[in-house]
């Protein structure tokens, strides 16, 4: 049905080019692909076959006695040895499984066909089934299950398959509790919102989005509970409520009132259950994975950037690695604050060090504020995070200087780093309420900050809090510093953000596109007080991609463009005479320049992954003015003689006359 | 603080009430008379009869539940058909031994999970696949065949443990302790296996948000972001685990104390359905249902208190 | 227009119920009229919290309207039951803002697209294949793209596809809620102006929601500006975006900073004249919601709900629009600043 296809990989980025498939398809195909499913599945397989035909297999009866050869070891007529009465304990395991799988069985029969329509006639209608199952699930998640069954034993005397039965009809509601969640995650699906609005019928709805999605869940679900009434099974059989037939359970039992004589009974009915179990236990997780691969979130969806410290790996040669001949670096700026020259960032994508950005060269003054304008994946946010020595995992700066006071930061170690995080460089995040500790109050996070940097007592330490908070112009700072984050709204958050940022005194403060997620008039509100920040004479770099934030904020900017500054300049300059093309066309995009019935001069296609670089210039697949030069070798960054800016373009666009963009 | 015992009320009452009508209709479905049971088999059908009408069984079962109910409140659960002692009785002479043993094995499981959780997490490599190998045996190893393991080696081959039977620890707190040590065990190590692995992943997720990546480019030392913010965050769910834990180890008492000959309510529990003791059996599930409704509001009051969002 | 309006909205009232205990009902959207022409684009404005995604999951049917009613070409679909909304989604589709959750990533493009042409409409094996490939040459995506999945496009390309699915069903009237929001810039003007062209060729209609008064401005004939689920100003779309009238739309046109320094500079001056920060605050129960945050209240605006009116094609409601036309309006920090 399904044809499975290449191997699940990184998108491309431009709209035409070879472009491998990713073909999330094949559930059995990829499920087997993973080696410890595949060899459960196996295992699980092998178990069922030989308990079925223990009869023609097992070389003895079960209940055979032979009373010379009882409680001995393995040996060549007993493989697995012979318990008591000299009963062959191979023979026993190969009948008893049957007892241990009909018990599983009879519990999935009551427990699937229950559970699983409960789970998603609740989820999807709600009302007041979803709440009977609700309540249910309560009741049973708060019951000792065994003593139920005891009580069921105790009724239906050693009629296992009454206590498995039973045993089902309790897991029934936990199984619908799960499988209602599923469904309703889906429900809330932007595609099945999609689906709603394009007139499909809920039976519609639910045979294509909802089912596959909840089959996983219940596959999952039915392997763990198959895994637990194995254990319930056996251990009824190990306290003789259950029959009175070899099994499993009885045969532990059988081993334990023989401990001191023979503890090798343990072994054999041990491993089974243990086997048995590990085995369903491997599939499930197998179960597991190939559905979230499937569901996985698209590959150029940004990864969560996990912080981690960088490694001290060997230096590999790197993907896209520049060759030293096309690097013209100046030497740092002695009188900026920040001097940053050709910075080579690698990160490990696809198990390759690969360069992500690339010869990034800036300076930024004392009270200067410095744009850092671009797209998704123009390398912004690793340069800004390689200043404080904070790359994701895998990451390492592979060349370069950022020399902060008179320090490179490149090569500084951690607790040179430690001693100017905060207090020397301040961060404001992109995200003001997740950027706070969800169980501390904003004085509390702010507090510990301050008496980070200062040392100063508890109780100094909330005063300057609320000193700072008064600074950030948050109103009430009193009933501010008592507030959780999720009482806060994202200006307020945001302010706290700052105030935190400030506590240590910074020479610096970073700010990670610090308006992309509030509204447009907070956002002014925070670029204002960014701007005070910046008359008190602290230096900012910031991050954006919003033309308009960095004309309000900044004097200089630096274009970045697929890992590499295609430009630097004044901001007036830049936005009234851009000389690469890519900040023409970027420029050009900006709506506030749209006449409306007229098409915006959009530059087509879209940014390349570090993956897929071109050699010689990265825009060169997007520029309406490229030429074969453009592709033969790097292209290198040059200072616009007499002009305080430079370009990476060896085509730039004229600065006198002409419009900025064709 | 009054609202989550409110909610929490509402909740445990009909629990309990569910519980008990679910024993009470199940045993009423018990075939034999319980007459008979305790007379024996020499008994005169008329004599049974009279005997059947003193324990009420004569009633419509509404009725017979009612009265069990009433009585029930007053403390009375009825006397054990098998021994004639009161149930009730019965019940508070063994509360203490399968509290000690659910105690130690909560413990363990919450001392050695989150310790091991939080290892994997920090260190990841061999020790993070070694925590998930734990938990997936953990969870296949019957408790039964854990315990007899552990019998086999501590107390049968190295004699250093009691190989069964409970001490008091009003007795001897010395002799209490070592005969709690291996049924603990048995217990609770197989039930490190869920908190280590929720820990983990707990400790996982936080220092993957925001927040962290924020504190750090505050400078915040390592030790403070995991123990003073990573930890914290990552603690109310284990709390939650550690709840589900507690009712399957009680669940586990049954196996666990019949294995050790503990005078507990497990192994009262067992005997009890296996000789078709009624008033006992529901007794027993009474007092489980009411101790784990009780650590359920236990575990509210502390998920509450790590987490602000319930609290305020 | 209004003779032959394709959507009429008539004093729309959404209210999310919520526990007493989380602070009661929401009341999202407010007794709010708009009217979309044939042909016309209309664009929703508003920040978050003022209901504009709400009014078109309303027309959409996604949630339930608890008053006023929703017509479209003459019919009123306020509560059409799922049989009418398989008809109308004939007519009426949708594109939402984020691209990556809008479509399943277990089913292929070609099937995301033909979801509704096999089992709403029903058409035949060929005719689906015939539309679908049609679809996504509209979107100025190749026919192969119909075989890949989802996570092998990029958001903007995604996005393209979102509109395709919409296109297929061959309607003549578009949700487009926050549906360039999520795109970096260069791919939203390339987005921006497929939506441009479609309307142009076609004629359709859209109800065009977001938070960008520059991307609205584009777009759209008509703006409506939303504030708290009230509508505080309606009128031709240069008008409105150029020349604002309510107190709330000069301060989300000052708010938003133009990518020209020397301008923005001049109007960060402008703007610290009628800064709406931290006046006031509180909740406002009878009169203007925009009161607390209003430099030109006054008495009537705190206690009075301003009405719709309309005057030379723009309708506002505030109490002091004339004065503060006329500029006879003192704006409450320069009365003491200014001067």
């Amino acid at each position: 049905m399904n044809t499975p296809t290449a191997q699940h990989t990184a998108p491309a980025g431009g709209r035409k080019g070879p472009r491998r498939s990713t073909a999330p398809h094949g559930f059995t195909a990829r499920l087997l692909r993973k080696k410890a499913a595949a060899a459960s599945a196996g295992y699980l397989l092998l178990v069922v076959l030989v308990t079925l035909l223990a009869s023609p297999l097992a070389p003895y009866d079960p209940d055979e006695q032979d009373l010379t050869a009882a409680l001995q070891g393995p040996s060549g007529a007993h493989w697995l040895g012979t318990g008591e009465l000299g009963r062959d304990v191979l023979s026993r395991l190969m009948h008893g499984g049957q007892i241990t799988l009909l018990g599983v069985l009879i519990t999935l029969a009551v427990y699937l066909p229950l559970g699983v329509p409960a789970g998603m006639i609740a989820g999807y209608k709600g009302g007041w089934f979803d709440r009977l199952v609700l309540k249910s699930a309560d009741l049973i998640s708060a019951v000792p299950v065994i003593i139920v069954l005891l009580v069921v034993l105790s009724v239906f005397t050693n009629n296992e398959s009454a206590a498995m039965a039973a045993n089902g009809l309790l897991g029934a509601p936990l199984l619908a509790r799960v499988v209602r969640s599923a469904t309703l995650g889906v429900k809330e699906e932007l595609y099945v919102r999609a689906a709603v609005a394009g007139g499909i019928r809920d039976r519609v709805i639910i045979r294509r989005h909802v089912l596959p999605r909840v089959t996983g869940v219940v596959l999952v679900q039915a392997s763990v509970f198959g895994a637990y009434a194995v254990l319930l099974e056996t251990g009824l059989g190990f306290l003789g409520l259950g029959t009175t037939k070899a099994s499993w359970g009885s045969m532990i039992a059988e081993a334990s009132k023989n401990i001191g004589t023979d503890p090798w009974l343990l072994v054999p009915s041990g491993f089974m259950i243990i086997s048995f179990i590990l085995a369903l236990g491997l599939l499930s997780d197998g179960l597991r994975d190939t559905l979230a691969e499937r569901y996985a979130p698209p590959a150029d969806k940004p990864p969560s950037r996990r912080m981690g410290r960088p490694r001290g790996a060997a230096p590999e040669p790197l993907r896209t690695e520049v060759p030293d001949t096309a690097r013209v670096i100046e030497d740092p700026d002695p009188d900026a604050l920040l001097s940053v020259r050709g910075l080579t960032v690698s990160l490990t994508i696809e198990g390759t060090p690969t360069a992500v950005i690339r010869d990034v060269s800036f300076d930024l003054r004392s009270g200067e504020v410095l744009g850092i304008v671009g797209e998704t994946g123009c390398g912004k946010t690793i340069t800004a995070t390689s200043l404080l020595g904070m790359l994701p995992a895998g990451g390492r700066i592979a060349s370069g200087t950022i020399l902060f006071e008179g320090t490179d930061l490149a090569r500084a170690d951690a607790a040179t780093m430690r001693r100017i995080r905060g207090r020397r460089i301040g961060w404001i995040s992109q995200d003001p309420i997740s950027s706070l500790d969800p169980s501390f109050t904003a004085g509390a996070q702010v507090a510990e900050v301050v008496r980070l940097h200062t040392g100063c007592s508890r109780k100094q330490a909330r005063e300057r809090t609320l000193e700072l908070f008064a600074k950030v112009r948050l109103p009430d700072p009193g009933r501010v510093a008592g507030s959780y984050p999720h009482q806060l709204s994202g200006g307020m958050a945001q302010r706290v953000g700052i105030a935190a940022a400030l506590a240590g005194d910074p020479a610096l403060v970073i700010a990670d596109e610090p308006t992309t997620a509030l509204d447009v008039t907070v956002q002014a509100e925070i670029l204002d007080l960014l701007r005070e920040l910046q008359a008190a004479g602290t230096a900012v770099v910031l991050i954006t991609h919003d033309w308009g934030v960095l004309a309000d904020l900044c004097d200089r900017a630096v274009v970045m463009y697929a890992g590499e500054v295609v430009e630097e300049a004044e901001v007036t300059d830049l936005v009234t005479t851009p000389t690469h093309p890519y900040t023409a066309g970027l420029l050009g995009s900006d709506p506030h320049h749209a006449l409306p019935g007229q098409p915006l001069p959009a530059v087509e296609g879209a940014v390349p992954p570090p993956t897929q670089w071109p050699v010689g210039c990265h825009f060169q697949n997007r520029c309406p003015r490229v030429t074969d030069a453009c592709k033969e070798k790097p292209v290198v960054i040059s200072r616009l003689v007499e002009l305080e800016r430079s370009t990476r373009c060896i085509r730039p666009l004229e600065l006198i006359g002409g419009p900025a963009h064709d | 603080m009054h609202r989550i015992l409110f909610r929490w009320l509402v909740g445990a009452v009909p629990v309990v009430f569910g519980v008990t009508v679910l024993t009470f209709v199940l045993t009423s479905l018990v075939p034999g008379d319980p007459g008979r049971t305790i007379l024996g088999a020499n008994a005169s059908p008329a004599q049974v009869k009279v005997l059947d009408a003193q324990l009420g069984l004569d009633h419509p079962l509404p009725v017979r539940y009612w009265d069990w109910l009433t009585a029930a409140l007053h403390g009375n659960l009825g006397d054990s058909i098998t021994s004639g002692v009161p149930v009730s009785d019965q019940l508070t002479s063994r509360l203490g031994t399968t509290l000690s043993l659910i105690g130690g094995a909560i413990l363990v499981a919450a001392v050695a999970g989150v310790a091991l959780g939080v290892l994997s997490a920090l260190k990841g490599g061999w020790l993070g696949r070694a925590v998930d190998g734990i938990a997936l045996v953990g969870l296949a190893v019957p408790n039964f065949w854990f315990g007899l393991v552990l019998m086999t080696a501590f107390a049968v081959r190295l004699p250093l443990f009691p190989v069964s039977g409970y001490v008091p620890f009003t007795d001897s707190p010395v002799q209490w302790f070592e005969s709690l040590v291996l049924p603990v065990l048995t217990l609770g190590v197989p039930a490190t296996a869920p908190v280590a692995k929720q820990t983990r992943d707990g400790v996982l997720t936080q220092l993957d948000r925001e927040y962290v990546r924020v504190l750090r480019a505050r400078g915040v030392p390592e030790r403070s972001v995991i123990f003073r913010h990573v930890l914290r965050n990552a603690a109310a769910p284990i709390v939650t685990v550690l709840g589900v834990v507690v009712v399957t180890l009680f669940g586990g008492t049954v196996l666990a104390e019949t294995l050790f000959v503990m005078p507990g309510l497990g192994g009262l529990a067992v005997t009890a359905a296996q000789t078709q003791d009624i008033p006992t059996v529901q007794g027993v599930a009474l007092v489980f249902t009411v101790t784990v409704m009780l650590i359920n509001l236990l575990i509210e009051v502390v998920y509450a208190m790590l987490n602000p969002k319930v609290r305020t | 227009m209004t003779e032959a309006a394709l959507l009429r909205v008539r004093g729309l009232d959404v209210t999310y119920r919520r526990a007493r205990l989380r602070g009661g009902d929401v009341h999202a959207v407010r007794g709010v009229d708009l009217t979309v022409g044939r042909g016309e684009t209309v664009g929703l404005v508003g920040e978050s919290g003022s209901g504009k995604s709400t009014i078109g999951s309303a027309v959409l049917g996604l949630v339930p309207a608890t008053g006023g009613g929703i017509e479209f070409d003459g019919a009123d679909i306020t509560h059409a039951t799922r049989t009418d909304r398989r008809l109308l989604a004939r007519r009426m589709q949708v594109v939402f803002q984020d691209p990556y959750g809008s479509m399943n990533p277990a089913h292929t493009v070609g099937d995301t697209l033909a979801e509704a042409l096999r089992h709403n409409l029903g058409l035949p094996a060929d005719e689906i294949h015939e539309r679908v490939l049609r679809a996504l040459d509209d979107v100025g995506l190749p026919p192969g793209a119909a075989h890949r999945y989802p996570a092998a496009f990029s958001g903007g390309q995604r996005q393209r596809i979102a509109i395709a699915r919409a296109l297929v069903m061959e309607p003549d009237f578009i949700v487009c809620d926050e549906a360039v929001s999520a795109l970096d810039l260069s791919v939203q003007a390339q987005v921006l102006n497929l939506l441009a062209r479609l309307k142009r060729d076609r004629g359709l209609s859209y109800l065009f929601i977001s938070h960008d008064l520059a991307v609205v401005r584009y777009l759209s004939d008509t703006i409506v500006v939303l504030y708290a689920g009230r509508v505080v100003e309606r009128g031709p779309a240069a008008l409105v975006a150029d020349h604002p009238s309510h107190p709330y739309t000069r301060a989300l046109l000052a708010a938003a900073p133009v990518p020209d320094p020397i301008a923005q500079r001049r109007r960060q001056a402008e703007r610290r004249l009628t800064s709406t920060a931290g006046t006031t605050s509180g909740r406002v129960s009878a009169g203007c919601a925009f009161a607390p945050r209003c430099p030109f209240a006054q008495e009537t605006c705190w206690s009075d709900q301003p009405e719709l009116v309309e005057h030379d094609g723009v309708s506002v409601a505030c109490h002091r629009r004339d004065e503060i036309a006329a500029g006879t309006a003192v704006p409450l920090q320069t009365s003491a600043g200014a001067a």
